[in-house]
C-alpha cells in the first residue's frame, strides 16, 4: 500500500508540474481572475479620479454652523452660491438648495446622501434613510461574489477539458499505456489525474477569491472558494469519466462535448434552482448565499465515481 | 519466459460489429531469446503485445508473463515486464531525466535517481537528459521510452515497432540494445513489419495475419514453410498480401 501511495504521489506531483509548465494552461487559469480584478481596480481608480467635487451649494443664510459641522463630518464642503441650479448644472457642487428646492444632477449614493442631509437641515418631513449606503455596499459585495461565481463556472468548463484532455493526450502519446503497464493498480492513474487537475484549478480559483476579497471584499469568501473548488473537482471527475477510451486524435470531440453539455446543464440548473443545487458540485457554483461544504464533500464522491468509471473502462478493454 | 496458449481477443467496432483481432494464437518465448512477431498492419501483433503487457484482457486462452497469469495476477506480470509502445511519445513538458526518474519511483526502484541517471548514461541520453522532451528528435525520444521501460530491470521486454520513425543509426542502436538485453538473459518480444530488421535481430519468429499464426520458427523454418528464398517473399506468401496486392492491381486481359 505504501508503494502504491508513493506512486500516486509521484504521479500527481509530476502531472501538476506538467500542467504548470504549459503556458496556455497558466494563462487560461490566471487571466480571468487577474483581468476581472484589474478591471475592478481600474474602475475604482477611475471613479475616484473622475468623481465630482463633494461639495454642497446653499444660498446665503443657509450655511448654518450645524450644517457646516455635519457636512464636514461626512467629508463634504459647503459653498455659498447665488444660483443653486446653475451650480449643480455646471457640476460645481453635488447638490444645492435655496431653502425651498433641492437640485441634484446625479443619482449617486453621494448625491442621495447630500440630499438627505439638506432635507434634515431644512426641516423637511422626510429624508432618505442613511442605512441605504450600507445596503448599496452589501449589494456591491454580492456582485463581486457573483463575478467570482461566474469565473467558477468557467473553471468548471476547464475542469472537463483538463480531466478528459489529461487522459486523451497521454493515451495518444503512449504515456498512459506505459504508466498502466507498471506495477501499480489502475485506479492510481485516474486518481492522479483527478487530483492534479483539481489541485491546479482549485489553487488558481482560491487565488482569485483571495485577490478579489483583498481588493473589493466579499460577504463569504470561504463559501465562494469551496463552491469553486467543488466545481473544479466535480468537472475534472466528469472529464475523466466521460473520456472513456478516446484519444486526442480520434474520438475526443464526442466525450468533450458530452462533458461540456453536462457542465452547462448543471450550471443552468444551479442558476435557476433555489436550494438543492447547493449540494451538487458545478451547479452550486452559481448558487448564492449557500455554504460550500456540502458541494465540496459531494465533489469527493464524484471524484471517486469518475475514477471508478475510468478504471473499469480501462481494465475491460 | 512468455507462454501464450490459444489467445483470442475480440473487439466491437462501430458499423463493423465484432472483430476477432487475435484468433487462437499460441507461442512460447524462452529467457535470453528474441522473438519476432511479424505481420501486416492490423494483423493482431499490437493486440497480442498489449495483451502480454496487461493493457487489454484476453477473451479466451492463457497468457503468462514471467510465470504470472495476466488475467489472474496482472500486477505480478507488470512488475516483471517493460513495455515499449509503438508511439514514441513522452510528455513534452518533462525532461528525459524527470520521465525516467518518475517511472523508477512508480516501479519502486531503490535509489530511483541513481538508477535513472545511470540508465540514461548507458543509453547515451545523458547529453540531453535535462532538455524538455518536446525539443527532442524521434530517435532521442525513443531512447527515453526504452529507458522508461527498462528502469526497473524487467525480465521481459515487449517492444511494439521499436524502430518506427528512426533513421539508420537510431535503428541500429535500438537493435543493438535489444540484442544486449537478450544476451543478459531477458525475454524479448519485438513486433515489426520491417523484414531486414527481423532477419538481423530475432532468433525465432511468428508470422501473423488476420489474428492467426501462419508460420513459426527460425528464419529457415519460415522460409521453408512459405516455399520462398527470402523473408519478404515468405512474408507476402504467408500473410496473403501478395494475392491481395495482385487482386488490387487487377488481372491482365
Amino acid at each position: 500500500m505504501t508503494r502504491t501511495l508513493r506512486a500516486l504521489l509521484a504521479l500527481t506531483v509530476t502531472l501538476v508540474r506538467r500542467l504548470l509548465r504549459e503556458g496556455v494552461v497558466l494563462r487560461s487559469l490566471a487571466f480571468p481572475a487577474l483581468l476581472c480584478a484589474g478591471a475592478i481596480l481600474l474602475t475604482v481608480v477611475g471613479v475616484t479620479v473622475l468623481r465630482p467635487p463633494q461639495a454642497i451649494g446653499v444660498t446665503e443664510g443657509l450655511d448654518t454652523p450645524a450644517l457646516l459641522a455635519e457636512a464636514a463630518e461626512k467629508g463634504w464642503s459647503v459653498t455659498v452660491v447665488d444660483d443653486p441650479a446653475a451650480a449643480v448644472d455646471a457640476e460645481l457642487v453635488t447638490a444645492a438648495t435655496d431653502g425651498e428646492t433641492i437640485w441634484r444632477k446625479r443619482s449617486s449614493t453621494a448625491a442621495l446622501g447630500v440630499e438627505a442631509l439638506l432635507r434634515q437641515h431644512l426641516g423637511a418631513g422626510w429624508w432618505m434613510d442613511v442605512s441605504l449606503g450600507q445596503a448599496t455596499r452589501q449589494r456591491s459585495y454580492r456582485s463581486n461574489e457573483m463575478l467570482l461565481r461566474f469565473i467558477g463556472a468557467l473553471f468548471a468548463m476547464y475542469g472537463v477539458v483538463f480531466g478528459a484532455g489529461s487522459v486523451a493526450r497521454d493515451r495518444d502519446e503512449g504515456t498512459l499505456a506505459a504508466e498502466v503497464a507498471t506495477a501499480v493498480p489502475r485506479w492510481v492513474h485516474g486518481t492522479a489525474r483527478w487530483l492534479a487537475s483539481t489541485f491546479v484549478l482549485g489553487a488558481f480559483y482560491v487565488f482569485g477569491v483571495a485577490l478579489f476579497h483583498s481588493l473589493v471584499g466579499m460577504p463569504d469568501p470561504v463559501a465562494v472558494g469551496l463552491h469553486g473548488v467543488a466545481a473544479s473537482a466535480g468537472s475534472a471527475a466528469l472529464g475523466i469519466a466521460v473520456v472513456g477510451r478516446a484519444g486526442m486524435a480520434q474520438g475526443f470531440v464526442a466525450p468533450l462535448s458530452v462533458g461540456l453539455v453536462l457542465v452547462t446543464t448543471l450550471l443552468g440548473w444551479g442558476f435557476a434552482a433555489n436550494g438543492p443545487e447547493q449540494w451538487v458540485p458545478i451547479a452550486s457554483v452559481l448558487s448564492e448565499g449557500t455554504p460550500g461544504a456540502g458541494a465540496a464533500a459531494m465533489s469527493v464522491l464524484w471524484g471517486a465515481a469518475g475514477i471508478a468509471l475510468f478504471t473499469w473502462r480501462s481494465t475491460t478493454e | 519466459m512468455i507462454e501464450v496458449d490459444g489467445l483470442v481477443k475480440r473487439f466491437r467496432a462501430p458499423f463493423r460489429g465484432e472483430i476477432v483481432a487475435v484468433d487462437h494464437l499460441s507461442f512460447r518465448v524462452q529467457p535470453g531469446e528474441i522473438y519476432g512477431l511479424l505481420g501486416p498492419n492490423g494483423a493482431g501483433k499490437s493486440t497480442t503485445l498489449r495483451t502480454l503487457a496487461t493493457l487489454v484482457q484476453p477473451d479466451e486462452g492463457r497468457v503468462e508473463v514471467a510465470g504470472f497469469d495476466v488475467r489472474r495476477d496482472p500486477l505480478g506480470a507488470r512488475s516483471r515486464l517493460g513495455w515499449v509502445p509503438a508511439e514514441s511519445g513522452v510528455p513534452h513538458q518533462l525532461t528525459p531525466r524527470e520521465v525516467v526518474r518518475l517511472f523508477a519511483r512508480i516501479q519502486g526502484v531503490d535509489k530511483p535517481h541513481v538508477r535513472a541517471d545511470a540508465l540514461l548514461d548507458r543509453l547515451g541520453a545523458s547529453s540531453y537528459a535535462d532538455t524538455p522532451c518536446g525539443e527532442l528528435s524521434t530517435g532521442m525520444k525513443r531512447r527515453v521510452v526504452l529507458a522508461r521501460a527498462m528502469v526497473h530491470d524487467p525480465q521481459v521486454l515487449l517492444l511494439d515497432e521499436p524502430t518506427d520513425g528512426l533513421d539508420v543509426k537510431g535503428r541500429r542502436e535500438v537493435l543493438d540494445l535489444v540484442r544486449e538485453q537478450a544476451a543478459a538473459g531477458k525475454t524479448v518480444v519485438v513486433s515489426s513489419h520491417i523484414m531486414v530488421e527481423v532477419e538481423r535481430v530475432v532468433q525465432r519468429m511468428g508470422v501473423v495475419a488476420h489474428g492467426k499464426l501462419r508460420a513459426e520458427g527460425s528464419l529457415a523454418d519460415v522460409l521453408r514453410a512459405a516455399g520462398a528464398d527470402n523473408l519478404d517473399d515468405a512474408f507476402l506468401q504467408l500473410t496473403g498480401e501478395a494475392v491481395e496486392n495482385a487482386s488490387a492491381i487487377g488481372t491482365p486481359s
